[in-house]
């Protein structure tokens, strides 16, 4: 019971720290969140403040990136706003007062540009898809053919988000047929079923396996069919004050950040 | 005996201790008479089976429906037909459908029930108004179709709670009277809750008296009316009803052969009568007549004004009550009066004294009857 | 017929009454203004809508069904027994009124999922998993909307004359006979609003539907969770489902809750 309580907390509230998430109660986890949005407001008078919609999938990575950045430059003051890439890309567009955007797929940037809201993003980190399996259930699902099992519970990412794009492009690319049970709107609670052992297996991201701890077992996708994510960011023309934007972007782009990144098991 | 309501009532909600013992014979009505908060509608709950007492024991029909400790008869098992206050007739069903609605319970069947409510409904008064939903019956109406309804079970009580107060008084009459030859067609033992001493006189062969939960007088109308023993029974009972013929202003009292059983036995013949100016000359035909004690005002001569309804007495009775003196007058006009100790001495009165009456036209309440 | 008196109308009423409605009006506005009407029609035809569409009704109706056949019994019970922990209990049931849906769901799963305190017992013995399937979203739905039912149906009773009750008692009826030929009737109108109500809340339900059940096109999927992904993608697609939800929702509460509004 606790375990699952944990687990979904940690979903939840997944972006405060992955250390917490098989140990630390949802209310302790809630109330550091809560202390951690009360710090970034008072510290933030009389510095520059940029405010950076990112993917949520980079959520704890970019916890950590907003750290370093603040560190090393202390006139800014990072704030993040995490959301689906899809729906942060709907926000820009409706005008959202956005300094730079972190998406979690090229296409979704892409819009963004196309509309004339960026130029010139970069790409500033990769991400697999691997099978993500409960440790408890025992089924024994190492591969993808296992995904055609009925009597599996299966989840993936809905369509309509990166992760589930990804994955119809890997099922379509194996010639899998997978019997779906859920088509989780974001992986974060899509890793917290297969953690609960709701779900047997799924598909999420590399980096998920990791910040899951342990919770769950993690195979990797054959090299042919394995799917790579590529994470591009670009300071957005509404930008307040486009050289702190600038400056944050070439942060998150540079070997420092890389190393934040790498930390979290995105690649390069 | 068979068919007796035996009651000893004893039920303690906070502060208040109701402790009511009396017995209804079969073919009796009994009305139970008393203020409000008297713990009338407590005794009606007990009776019915919506509460259960502390102590004593409800006893019908030979059956003990309550003993204040293990026995208990639900409501639905009592067999007792009530006539609720404001009658509670179910609003979602007609006229007919509450009739049978204790027939179906009882499981006769459905073509049965309603045949019999049918029939009832038409003891009542009332063919034709199955249909009728009870938003769309009179008052009376409607206390005539709780009445069938209470009837129809053929239960073993009848017990009518203030069956008559939700009527205006043009109604209230008429529907006393054909109470009354319901109330005498039924056979097991009946009883009358009110707080209207008119219809307790009028309905009851015996009355019993609750105040503050307990029983205060027992006795018929007549033994009540003479010899009250609470300022309350007093203040009630002692309304002087007089049943006569009005016209035109004018009603014409019978007066009876023993002088103090002027209310309203109708077996015994009148062998005078003595006109009353009233103030409402539309009234026509038989009246109920009602003068309250402190109404009528004495003086040594005839007063002056000359009011319409002035006439020199003879003083049966004298009989002191705490700070009221009340007055039995003899001839012409048999009636009680209650005047102040003060008023007493001074008109220097006593048994035999002759003394004039006067009341007011505007006092005097008049009924059909 | 007697001449109606005009109502008079005091200008502050009238100011902040009327800012009110906007609050409801104007998003209502935006919605049919950002409503891509010329593709309305294949937008609505499209297999994802008419599924979602299909099992939001089914899981609505049989919700509210089963708000009725158990929340009126519950409603009885707390408004009737005086039993100890009642006010708790009452509690209780109101809580998924004010709790995040998201936490329902999430209970839910603690409860009734696969590793669920009674879920694995269940599923042990009858085979039957409520998570990932349409009887979870009712499961779901139901958590939700009965709250709704149950707190009309108890004021409703609250309301009640029980010398109604007492009345048909005395006629020999049994309690079970009072509470269905008397109570029942007697709250009708109530009874009514409230399964309105209850209906109104289940299909609009998301979050502890999307927690508990999940999302899968024609088994899970129901509308607001069709529109919820669908943001996320094709925005015409989410507003064309919106317009349905609220076409059905608007159609149902003028035609039902009204009527039975104003009779009780």
């Amino acid at each position: 019971m606790s375990r699952s309580i944990t687990a979904f907390g940690s979903a939840l509230v997944s972006r405060s720290n992955p250390r917490a998430l098989m140990t630390t109660p949802v209310v302790m986890l809630a109330l550091a969140t809560l202390a951690s949005c009360g710090n970034g407001s008072s510290s933030s008078a009389e510095r520059e403040v940029v405010t950076v919609f990112a993917a949520a999938s980079l959520g704890d990575a970019f916890t950590a990136m907003e750290e370093a950045i603040e560190a090393a430059n202390p006139a800014i003051d990072v704030q993040l706003s995490l959301a689906g890439s899809s729906a942060l890309r709907e926000q820009i567009l409706d005008g959202a007062p956005a300094d730079v955007f972190a998406s979690a797929n090229e296409t979704v940037m892409a819009d963004v540009v196309d509309a004339g809201a960026a130029s010139s993003p970069q790409v500033f980190a990769t991400n697999e898809l691997v099978i993500a399996a409960n440790v408890e259930n025992d089924v024994g699902a190492v591969g993808l053919a296992d995904f055609e099992r009925p009597e599996l519970f299966v989840g993936v990412c809905a369509p309509e988000v990166p992760c589930g794009s990804a994955a119809v492009e890997v099922f379509a690319s194996a010639g899998v047929t997978p019997q779906l049970d859920t088509e989780e709107p974001d992986v974060r609670r899509l890793l917290a079923k297969i953690i609960d052992g709701e779900l047997d297996v799924g598909l999420v991201y590399a980096t998920d396996v990791i910040a899951a701890d342990g919770a769950v077992a993690a195979f990797e996708l054959p090299v042919a069919v394995s799917s790579t994510n590529r994470y591009s960011v670009a300071a957005l023309e509404s930008a307040e004050d486009p050289d702190a934007a600038a400056l944050v972007v070439g942060f998150i782009t540079s070997s420092e950040g890389r190393a934040v990144l790498e930390t979290f098991g995105f690649g390069s | 005996m068979s068919g007796d309501l035996i009651v000893s009532i004893g039920v303690e909600r906070g502060d208040f201790v109701l402790d009511a013992s009396f017995t209804v014979a079969a073919g009796e009505t009994v009305a139970l008479l008393g203020p409000n908060g008297a713990g009338k509608s407590t005794v009606v709950a007990a009776i019915a089976g919506l509460i259960a007492i502390d102590q004593g024991s409800i006893e019908l029909d030979g059956r003990r429906l309550d003993d204040g400790a293990s026995a208990f008869v639900p409501a639905e098992s009592r067999r007792i037909g009530v006539v609720f206050q404001d009658y509670l007739l179910f609003p979602h069903l007609a006229a007919l459908d509450n009739v049978a609605f204790g027939l179906r319970s009882a499981g006769v069947a459905k073509r049965d029930a309603a045949e019999r409510a049918r029939q009832w409904l038409a003891d009542v008064g009332l063919a034709g108004f199955d249909d009728r939903r009870p938003r769309d019956l009179s008052g009376g109406q409607a206390q005539r179709v709780a009445l069938a309804r209470a009837l129809a079970l053929e239960p073993a009580l009848l017990l009518l709670d203030e069956p008559l107060g939700a009527l205006d008084v043009a109604t209230h009459a008429e529907l006393r009277r054909l109470l009354r030859t319901h109330l005498e067609s039924f056979d097991g033992p009946r009883v009358l809750i009110t707080h209207d001493p008119a219809d307790a006189f009028v309905l009851a062969d015996r009355i019993v008296i609750l105040e503050e939960g307990v029983v205060t007088q027992t006795g018929s109308p007549e033994e009540i009316r003479r010899r009250p023993q609470t300022r309350y029974a007093a203040d009630l009972a002692g309304v002087n009803l007089l049943r006569g013929v009005a016209d035109d202003g004018v009603v014409a009292v019978a007066v009876e052969s023993e002088q103090q059983s002027a209310a309203v036995s109708e077996a015994r013949p009148a062998l005078a009568a003595r006109s009353i100016a009233i103030a409402d000359r539309s009234v026509r035909g038989d009246v109920l007549v009602s003068i309250h004690p402190r109404a009528v005002s004495l003086h040594p001569r005839r007063p002056d004004g000359s009011p319409r309804n002035a006439w020199e007495a003879t003083v049966d009775d004298i009989e002191v009550l705490g700070d009221r003196v009340r007055v039995q007058l003899a001839a012409p006009l048999p009636i009680t009066v209650e005047i102040t100790p003060g008023a007493a001495r001074d008109l220097g009165l006593a048994s035999g004294s002759r003394v004039w009456a006067a009341v007011k036209a505007t006092e005097i309440g008049v009924e059909p009857a | 017929m007697t001449r109606p008196v005009p109502t008079r109308v005091p200008p502050a009423l009238a100011v902040f009454g009327g800012i009110g409605a906007l609050v409801f009006v104007i998003p209502l506005v935006g919605l049919a203004w950002r409503t891509p009407w010329s593709r309305l029609g294949e937008l609505i035809g499209s297999d994802v809508v008419t599924d979602a569409l299909r099992l939001s009704l089914l899981t609505s109706v049989v919700s509210a069904l089963l708000s009725l056949a158990f929340g009126v019994p519950l409603a009885w019970l707390l408004a009737r027994v005086d039993f100890p922990g009642r006010r708790l209990l009452r509690a209780i049931v109101t809580l998924p009124m004010v709790l995040p849906p998201v936490v329902g769901g999430a209970a839910l799963l603690f409860a009734f999922g696969r590793r669920g305190l009674v879920g694995e017992p269940l599923e042990s013995v009858t085979g039957l998993l409520l998570p990932f399937s349409t009887w979870g979203v009712i499961v779901a739905n139901t958590f939700v909307a009965m709250p709704f039912l149950v707190i009309t149906v108890e004021g409703a009773l609250r309301n009640l004359d029980p010398r109604y009750e007492a009345a048909a008692a005395s006629l020999g009826a049994s309690p079970f006979t009072v509470f269905r030929r008397v109570t029942l009737p007697m709250i009708g109108p109530s009874l009514g609003a409230g399964l309105v109500l209850a209906w109104a809340r289940a299909l609009g339900e998301f979050g502890a539907t999307i927690t508990f059940a999940g999302n899968l096109q024609g088994r899970t999927q129901t509308l607001p969770i069709a529109v919820f992904v669908a943001l996320e993608s094709d925005r015409d697609v989410a507003v064309a489902i919106s317009l349905i939800l609220v076409v059905i929702s608007v159609i149902v509460l003028v035609a039902l809750r009204d009527r039975w509004w104003r009779s009780s």
